[in-house]
């Protein structure tokens, strides 16, 4: 069984799910807690934060610097404002790597995604969305598995409560130079509430 | 070696591809005095019409029978692009009557095997809907009637080449009635009848030419073909029998016509950069599509997609009555290798962009990029995906910034709601474009956590939002 892929077995799953298959989030708090010690290829991850700016994004960031540094791809689909380059390039985003795309329509951000997530081989694929039909997001879910890609969907708070395909479900808010991160759903391990992660980046303004 | 199509029924398939056909319908030969039935459709042969017939028994069967005069320009024309296409699988492809021979030896090892390149072949000319014969033989003339015969036959030694053509019948060949009456008069029947008279006896009575083309076939005498030769430019055209705005009609002809563009890439090895769509309307003017291409290519499949894509977001302003295609940007390609996998993840990247930007156009699809310049507002650019430029080193920068900053009440940071938490840091600058600013920049901290930048504009006093710390 445990050579099958898609197959998940419980708590045990975190030996099974290879080095390979995740990539490290930099936070060793959440590496520890995460299935795979980081995020995990193949899968939805949905991130639910108040309003943007509340710590989604440097969340991910440690990763998305990781893959910038090996060259590879980072898609953005519909943010809510115009990522800044400066800033991006600061953080160690390779800017001639970044693909943004904004669909002026709210099914062409569903295509778009799907399209990108299957296409876009073991490389991460970032979604803002709103409301969103659960049968989409399991066809979102199904292109992610098929390219083997990282699918991040980041969605206002409210949603907590809304059932979702995603592999792993987690809120994030700021406070202070902290992040707090509640894991409300994971595959292969168990929820965990409080998590708090020290934000360096945010330590230079306190 | 050679390699003969043979399409059995080209007048009437090219007519049902062109016009709308609903009844018995026939195509007559009026060229050779008595006009005569060469082709039927189904319902007319369920009548008893039948080829060969002439113009008024047909009429006389059939008074209903909707007649179509045979049109050998269309036919030429539809034999010289199949031709081209077939070039694919041989530089040497020459069109003899109603089929296209080609020289396949040198071929051979390309596609691995006769049987092999006779496969691919018919998989790729079904996908037109011409019913077609495919016979190899040493001799093209053989190869021609064999096709023409109907019998797929392989053969591949001149041994064995009399003895396989002896048992055709001399009525398949094409010849001259006249000639065939004759020979039936003397109690000739098949091929191996004529091989069998002596040589000088049978040229003086039925021409040197029959003798001639008897030696061809067998290999005694040398059989010359010309090549027929690629055009510089390509371009397709078909008509859309029913005149519809449903673009689903367009599907079958576009899709023939990516097929045929696709034979002729291949056999003059260019890629395309660029095509251009021209639906034809009665009244109106063409509606244009353009599906343009990353970088040159070949590949079909891609090719396929995005026209399929482009189409589909293609509003027609009246019926189409047909449509032409255009290739631009014909390039030779090189043989490329595609092994490397870390180019091919970024080639997989380039179809991506490529079938994103299709769909929601270029302008939603882009990559950023930092520009040397103080102010926020220039600070940056839009640009194509992939492009690099030089990056400048300053100081930290909100991850998210505002299209247009956003008014500030004073309000909110006398309530505290705001606390500024670092600035200023004076920005003034540009007054050499007329974009001059005069802001002080601070970090300021929200009560639920966030950080802002704002600013206060120096020259009428008034707070600004300008971005959000990720």
């Amino acid at each position: 069984v445990d050579s099958l892929p898609g197959v998940w077995r419980g708590s045990g799953s975190r030996q099974v799910t290879a080095a390979k298959q995740a990539i490290p989030t930099g936070w060793e708090a959440l590496d520890a807690v995460l299935p795979g010690q980081g995020w995990s290829f193949g899968h939805l991850t949905e991130i639910l934060s108040d309003r943007h700016g509340s710590g989604e994004l440097a969340l991910i960031m440690p990763a998305l610097t990781a893959f910038s540094d090996r060259g590879v791809w980072l898609t953005w689909i519909a943010p809510p404002s115009l990522p800044n380059p400066p800033a991006l390039a600061a953080a160690g985003l390779d800017l001639s790597r970044l693909l943004l795309i904004q669909p002026r329509c709210k099914s062409d951000v569903l295509w778009a995604a799907e399209q990108a997530l299957r296409q876009a081989r073991q490389s991460p694929v970032l979604i803002w969305m709103d409301a969103c039909p659960g049968k989409a997001l399991r066809r979102l879910q199904l292109a992610a598995a098929a390219g083997e890609s990282l699918g991040v969907i980041v969605r206002p708070m409210r949603y907590a409560q809304t059932p979702s395909p995603a592999a792993l479900r987690l809120t994030v808010s700021r406070q202070d130079a902290e992040l707090c991160v509640n894991i409300l759903k994971v595959r292969g391990a168990r929820p965990i509430r409080n998590l708090y992660l020290p934000d360096e980046r945010s330590l230079t303004f306190v | 070696l050679w390699l003969a199509v043979h399409f059995s029924d080209l007048a009437m398939e090219l007519l049902q591809r062109d016009a709308v056909i609903d009844g018995p319908c026939a195509i007559v030969d009026a060229d050779r005095g008595v006009p005569r039935i060469i082709a039927v459709n189904e319902q007319a042969a369920d009548s008893g019409i039948q080829t060969g017939m002439t113009l008024a028994a047909a009429w006389s069967l059939l008074p209903a029978l909707d007649v179509h005069e045979r049109d050998p320009e269309c036919e030429s024309n539809a034999l010289y692009r199949l031709a081209v296409w077939a070039g694919q699988f041989t530089p040497n492809v020459s069109i003899d009557g109603q089929a296209l021979l080609l020289e396949v030896r040198a071929s051979l090892r390309l596609f691995g095997g006769i049987t092999a390149l006779r496969d691919v072949m018919s998989t790729r000319l079904s996908a037109f809907g011409l019913s077609f014969h495919l016979a190899v033989a040493p001799t093209p003339r053989a190869a021609k009637w064999l096709a023409g015969a109907g019998y797929e036959i392989f053969l591949d030694d001149k041994e064995s080449l009399s003895a396989a053509l002896g048992g055709l019948p001399l009525t398949l060949l094409g010849w001259d009635e006249a000639l065939i009456k004759r020979l039936k008069g003397i109690g000739a029947r098949y091929l191996r009848d004529l091989i069998r008279l002596p040589r000088d006896g049978f040229a003086r009575r039925y021409g040197a030419n029959a003798l001639r083309m008897l030696d061809q076939a067998i290999g005694i005498e040398p059989d010359i073909r010309v090549p027929v030769v690629p055009p510089q430019r390509f371009t397709a055209k078909r008509g859309i029998p029913y005149e519809t705005t449903n673009l689903a009609y367009l599907d079958h002809p576009v899709r023939q016509m990516l097929l045929e563009l696709d034979g002729y890439l291949r056999s003059t090895q260019q890629g395309i950069g660029r095509l251009q769509l021209r639906l034809h309307h009665r009244e109106a003017d063409d509606t244009l599509v353009a599906v343009g291409f990353a970088e040159c290519t070949r590949e079909h499949k891609r090719i396929d997609d995005l026209v399929a894509q482009r189409l589909e977001a293609v509003k027609v302003p009246a019926p189409i009555t047909g449509i032409t295609l255009v290739a631009h940007e014909l390039a030779a390609l090189e043989g490329r290798s595609r092994t490397l996998f870390a180019e091919q993840s970024n080639d997989d990247f380039q179809l991506l962009i490529e079938r994103l930007s299709t769909r929601l156009g270029a302008e939603s699809v882009t990559g950023l990029r930092e520009c040397a310049d103080y102010r926020p507002e220039q600070a940056w650019k839009i640009t194509t995906p992939g492009h690099r430029a030089p990056q400048p080193r300053r100081h930290r920068r909100p991850e998210w910034l505002y299209r247009e900053p956003q008014p500030l009440s004073g309000n909110r940071l006398r309530n505290h709601h705001l606390k500024i938490i670092r600035g200023p840091e004076r920005i003034e600058t540009g007054w050499w474009d007329n974009g001059g600013i005069s802001r002080d920049y601070y970090v300021a901290k929200e009560s639920t956590g966030r950080f802002l930048w704002i600013y206060r504009d120096r020259r009428n006093k008034s707070w600004w939002i300008q971005g959000v710390f990720a």
